[in-house]
């Protein structure tokens, strides 16, 4: 195994490795309660469960189909109620017609007492119920709504991330990383969810390890990994693949040896014969060629036009010849990432920006103390502002500071583009320009003025040089 | 600038975000759908007081109230803030380090003349002139769609490290004649989370010049090598008497007539003094027309009658020069664009190859410029072969083009590719098509046979060919004209 086919599976596994972690904290105790075993064992062993199992408690289907027929009832009903009291006009229009009014009364009529019975609850077509607790059924719709998404959504997030370790796709990540942000908030909106969720602020170790902001924590890391394996899968397997495959179709090329029709013809007449009258027999050039064929093309692949491999071989030797290093940039072997750096910067960086985002994030979400610390003496009444715990503070002080990156960024960048000294040059150019503007509105001269500044100009001797002199 | 994947992040945190605040100001679902269905969340806030206030009738302004303090706000809140911070943490450090406009790139092939069918081998070096580590580069370098990568792959993903070099090749098939260019190239600069990206289109290019293919002249060549025959001087004997080793006839003796050529046999027989003559093994001047009008572009692609004609010329130029005859070549369209004097010699064919690689299908044929622009330069009898399918001019430019060839004892062959041999195969198509395909092949030959009249009348030969018999006939022509003596040196 390569180097980087290394590296990549051991980005592979460390994506794993926390996927499999999440989505067992996750998922493990619904899936037992869904398969019919009582988790209570897994609190033994210090697991807490996520989800309020009772959540995936399906009895109460019945009640809930029962509740949509009534909805479906009092939809159907009111429509037909609608629908009776238009007709009813209708037919007094109607009604009024001289001679026509007469001739569909009856057909009208019949119509009209159709729709009355449909809109009647006691007709036998519609259960014989009533919503007795609305507020139960809500609760009922709610959960069912929600154990159904969560259990749609489980195998789709599950899936996605198996595919993104085999296909190294971000995307599917993404999914993943989605699938279990939905069923974290479907839970937590119905009120379905185990784990402590209030998050404890007042210092960043007790922020980090309250379970809400864990979890969001790890599925963000996740998240993180997966980009960090994506970058390192999308820049080290397919060089690693290229030069692979490189390297095999130069081997294929090199070892290419055209066989003639005639042996072609020859080597097929005699594929009845066994194999060891072959090796010893008049064919036993043929015989090799074929070998070396087989070897070469073993994955079935045919050589159409002999004559442009075969030109295709004189040629790279002759390149060889010229350059001995031509095979290694055919692969690309010479721009081969290096692995060793790939790995050396890949954990601080990550750790870094995972420090970073999470320091900045708690300075957002508990801004108290760095007021404290920097503005206390200049704002005071900001320091006991009650806002500054409200989520519309947090909002403003994310913007300012995404805000603050951006154009830190966009300085940075104008600076590195090498702007600044060509508005630099410009200035100067402007100011030359100003000068030599300022020269040439100078007041008019007579000739012999003028003659004594061409002569300063050209570099003859003032008075007072002369004097030094 | 942000790539989509940042762009995902920073608008799920901002959704995010939104959901938070959004449950801050409405609460769960437990709480919101009873106030939404039934009014019953309305009832207990009033209850409590919360709706007071409102006017009578309004009261479901209510439910945008602040009503519970929800987990999902500050879960929202959280996460939304992490992932918009990381979508823009990493954003000045990007900036410091990524400056597409360090990067340097360039390109090399080991060629810059090819046939057609033969490789090019291109090299792209990329150099990073800073001093900062680019983590995730791409280069991408483009190549005409006529070209062919055979070995290699034309970009490369790597990453570069202050001051490093690196190089990739690869290795592409020149399919048809021309001029094309290899570039631009493209740079694209990313992070190592594929958030943020920098492209820069560098507009610099190779020329690749593509010879047509030497494929039927390699052929030829490996045919004579076999036979050994065909190549040698005065191989294919003119009728004219001369000094060759062939018997012609004989003559009576005049005075100043060699000795070694006095007949004895015949003296006996007759009784008079009789010299015997030979074949003179004589070159002759041969001058191919080559019409590039327009129509001549018509045709399956790659293999239009251009083309075709185009295969043939050079066919014949070689033979031409391996026989030492004097061949020259003029491409014309509305005007003569490109004249190659007759001559010999390798520079001569290469000069030749450019001609024919530059030359493109393009507006009408004016033969009768050519002709004259030809006279012009060249007084003398010559063997004109024009290749033209007389489509995309008037006859009466023709007749009186070969009218004043004709007048300076210049001898003429046109070989005509017909056109709609060229542009379908009859096998190919419906019955209805096929009906339709004929009609149109006899409306074409009764207005070719006029033209092929009026030539014919002042001794042009006219062969119509398709694509299968082009070569052989400007072979044939060819072979038959220096048999003839046809403009002979």
């Amino acid at each position: 195994m390569l180097a980087g086919q290394k590296v990549a599976l051991f980005f592979r596994m460390l994506y794993l490795f926390l996927f499999i972690l999440t989505a067992l904290w996750l998922f493990f105790y619904s899936f037992l309660e869904i398969i019919g075993i009582d988790p209570s064992f897994l609190e033994l062993i210090g697991l807490d469960p996520v989800f309020d199992p009772s959540m995936f408690d399906f009895t109460q289907v019945l009640n809930i189909i029962e509740y949509l027929m009534l909805l479906i009832q009092g939809i159907v009903g009111g429509f037909a109620a609608l629908a009776f009291s238009i007709l009813a006009i209708l037919i007094n229009a109607v009604a009024r017609v001289p001679f026509i009014g007469d001739m569909a009364n009856a057909d009208y009529l019949s119509v009209l007492s159709t729709i009355q019975e449909l809109s009647n609850p006691s007709n036998n077509f519609f259960p014989h119920s009533t919503i007795t607790d609305p507020a139960a059924f809500v609760e009922d719709f709610g959960n069912f709504l929600g154990a159904t998404t969560i259990l749609t959504l489980m195998p789709i997030t599950f899936l996605s991330g198996l595919g993104f370790l085999k296909d190294g796709d971000t995307k599917l990540a993404i999914y993943s990383f989605l699938g279990f942000q939905i069923i974290i908030i479907i839970a937590i909106f119905t009120e379905k969810i185990l784990i402590s969720t209030s998050i404890d602020s007042s210092n960043i170790f007790s922020m980090l390890f309250s379970p809400l902001f864990f979890m969001g924590f790890m599925l963000y890391l996740l998240l993180e990994i997966a980009f960090q394996t994506s970058y390192t899968l999308n820049i080290l397997e397919p060089m690693t693949e290229r030069e692979k495959r490189i390297q095999k179709h130069l081997k294929r090329i090199r070892t290419y040896v055209p066989v003639s029709e005639e042996e072609k013809t020859k080597t097929q007449e005699s594929g009845i014969k066994s194999m060891q009258s072959k090796k010893f027999g008049l064919l036993a050039s043929s015989y090799l060629r074929e070998m070396v064929e087989r070897r070469v093309f073993k994955s079935g692949e045919e050589v159409i036009d002999a004559k442009s491999m075969m030109r295709l071989q004189s040629y790279l030797t002759n390149l060889n010849q010229t350059d001995p290093l031509t095979d290694q940039k055919l692969a690309a072997k010479t721009a081969q990432p290096d692995v060793s750096a790939l790995i050396k910067h890949f954990i601080p960086t990550m750790i870094l920006r995972v420090i970073a985002v999470v320091f900045l994030s708690y300075i957002i979400m508990s801004p108290q103390g760095i007021i404290d610390v920097f503005m206390a003496r200049a704002f005071p009444a900001l320091r006991q502002s009650l806002e500054l715990s409200q989520p519309e503070f947090r909002t403003i002080a994310i913007l300012n500071i995404t805000l603050i990156f951006i154009l830190i960024s966009v300085i940075l960048h104008y600076l590195s583009s090498g702007r600044t000294g060509k508005a630099l040059l410009r200035v100067v150019q402007r100011i030359d320009t100003l000068v030599d503007f300022e020269r040439s509105t100078k007041p008019v001269q007579t000739p012999g003025e003028a003659g004594e500044e061409e002569q300063e100009e050209e570099g003859a001797p003032t008075d007072d040089e002369e004097e030094i002199s | 600038m942000l790539s989509s994947r940042g762009a995902f992040i920073a608008i799920g945190g901002i959704l995010l975000l939104s959901i938070g605040l959004s449950a801050k100001g409405i609460g769960t679902v437990t709480t919101m759908v009873p106030i939404i269905f039934g009014g019953a969340g309305l009832i207990q806030q009033t209850e409590g007081n919360q709706t007071a206030g409102y006017p009578a009738g309004m009261e479901f302004l209510g439910i945008f109230e602040i009503l519970n303090s929800s987990p999902i706000v500050d879960y929202g809140m959280f996460l939304g803030t992490i992932l918009l911070l990381a979508s823009v943490i990493g954003l000045p450090f990007f900036r410091l380090s990524s400056n597409s406009s360090l990067i340097k790139v360039t390109r090399t092939v080991d060629r810059e003349k090819a046939f057609a069918g033969e490789y090019v081998h291109v090299t792209v070096k990329v150099e990073n002139t800073g001093k900062r580590r680019m983590d995730f580069l791409e280069i991408y370098d483009a190549i005409p769609d006529m070209f062919e990568i055979v070995l290699g792959e034309n970009f490369i993903i790597t990453q570069l490290s202050g001051k490093e070099v690196k190089q990739f090749s690869y290795i592409i098939k020149v399919s048809t004649r021309g001029v094309y260019k290899i570039g631009p190239v493209k740079v694209i600069i990313h992070d190592r989370l594929g958030f943020y990206f920098e492209e820069d289109v560098r507009h610099f290019y190779t020329e690749i010049l593509c010879y047509p293919s030497y494929e039927d002249i390699r052929r030829m060549e490996a045919l004579s090598k076999r036979r050994q025959q065909g190549k040698m001087f005065g191989a294919h004997r003119t009728k004219q008497k001369g000094m060759g080793d062939d018997f012609h006839s004989l003559a009576k003796y005049y005075p100043g007539a060699p000795f070694k050529s006095l007949d004895w046999k015949a003296f006996s027989r007759t009784g008079e003094l009789m010299v015997r003559e030979f074949e003179a093994e004589k070159n002759i001047r041969l001058i191919v027309f080559l019409d590039h009008s327009g129509s001549m572009g018509a045709g399956i692609p790659y293999n239009t009658k251009l083309d075709f004609a185009i295969r043939s010329v050079m066919l014949v130029m070689k033979m031409a020069e391996e026989r030492q005859d004097l061949a020259g070549l003029i491409t014309f369209a509305d005007r003569p664009t490109s004249y190659l004097p007759p001559g010999g010699g390798k520079s001569s064919f290469f000069q030749l190859l450019e001609i024919l690689a530059l030359v493109e299908p393009q507006g009408r044929s004016d033969p009768l410029a050519a002709v004259d622009y030809v006279m012009q330069r060249l007084p003398r009898a010559s063997f004109y072969v024009f290749i033209t399918d007389l489509e995309s001019s008037d006859s009466e430019i023709f007749t009186e083009a070969a009218k004043r060839a004709r007048a300076r004892k210049n001898n003429i062959t046109v070989i005509s590719p017909f056109g709609p041999l060229f542009e379908t195969k009859l096998t190919d198509l419906t019955t209805t098509e096929r009906a339709i395909a004929e009609a149109i092949f006899e409306e074409y030959l009764g207005y070719r046979k006029q033209v092929e009249d009026r030539l014919r009348g002042l001794g042009v030969e006219i062969i119509n060919v398709g694509p299968d018999d082009i070569l052989p006939n400007v072979i044939k022509t060819y072979m038959q004209g220096k048999k003839a003596g046809k403009g002979s040196v």
